[in-house]
């Protein structure tokens, strides 16, 4: 029998941007906005981004360095109120073995004139293949890629 | 709008091999005996078992009039040892939480041991995770009823 385990964990991000909280939700609601910023590490290759963002529309991407194993994120959004949350489930694969699950928050406040972005993710990690502490790594740099495309305003 | 997250685990112990504990849930015929808490009753269920699979419950207290509306998609299904589940839960039109559920089964001597966890994002006060908590002791105290 395969050795199979689960880790259940749940982290939290929060970032406060210079930027209106509409501005912000759009970086997470219109397709090309969110392409610029929902990546990888710039050596990784990567596959063309979907997403359809409304109540029960899927959002696709995979990517992963250059001859290395690929990472496959599939989300299904679940609850979405504009310019104030929304909530995804997701689960990941790296090349064919799925190795976790997850519910994940996004809330958008106001603080002053720009945004306090919390992003909360709750997760089933599967059979040792990810970690938590990773996984809330590589979420903090995407929050950092979004901090940094909406300073140069290119969302 | 609110949004709390919350999580629970629930350890059980059943005299029944996670074969069978595995097909209680898997078969809808067995499921349809235990899959819901206290006196409340469903309505109407659709079973689709199998990862990607989606179901909808509908179900709510016995002569009351609140229709709550389970939506589940199973997301991860290792036959005998495994289930994860993502659901989101209606109060008639307002959703009221975001949930994963996961069940593991373990062999423990003759019988077996479940354990589920569940991690859930409730939404604008519409429930209590505490009744939740409750709602799945109650489930799973029938389930073990109907594994003897």
């Amino acid at each position: 029998m395969t050795e199979r385990s689960v880790r259940h964990a749940k982290f939290t991000i929060e970032r406060i941007y210079p930027a209106a909280r509409e501005r912000v939700f759009k970086a997470f609601a219109d397709p090309r906005s969110k392409a610029k910023w929902f990546v990888g590490p710039d050596n990784w290759d990567k596959s063309n981004h979907q997403l359809d963002f409304r109540v029960g529309g899927k959002e696709t991407v995979s990517g992963g360095p250059p001859g290395g194993p690929v990472h496959y994120y599939n989300a299904t959004y679940q609850d979405i109120v504009p310019n104030e949350r929304i909530v995804t489930t997701y689960e990941m694969h790296l090349d064919k073995t799925r190795i976790s699950v997850s519910l994940g928050t996004v809330e958008f406040k106001a603080a002053g004139s720009g945004t306090k972005l919390i992003l909360t993710e709750q997760g089933a990690f599967l059979d040792g293949f990810d970690r938590p502490e990773l996984r809330e790594e590589g979420t903090r740099s995407l929050v950092d890629q979004l901090g940094t495309a909406l300073e140069k305003g290119v969302v | 709008m609110s949004v709390r997250h919350g999580s629970f685990t629930l350890t059980r112990r059943y005299e029944a091999t996670p074969a069978r504990v595995f097909a209680a849930w898997a078969i809808p015929e067995q499921r349809s005996r235990w899959n819901i808490h206290g006196s409340w009753t469903v309505t109407e269920q659709t079973f689709d078992f199998r990862e990607g699979g989606e179901e909808v419950k509908r179900f709510g207290p016995p002569g009351g009039d609140l229709v709550h509306v389970a939506r589940t998609r199973y997301e991860d299904i290792v036959p005998d040892r495994r289930i994860v589940m993502s659901a989101t839960t209606r109060d008639r039109e307002q959703l009221t939480s975001v949930t994963l559920l996961t069940v593991q089964i373990e062999p423990a001597g003759k019988g077996s041991t479940l354990v589920l966890t569940y991690q859930a994002v409730m939404l604008d006060e519409g429930d209590r995770i505490e009744n939740r908590e409750e709602g799945w002791a109650s489930i799973l105290a029938k389930l073990g009823e109907a594994l003897v």
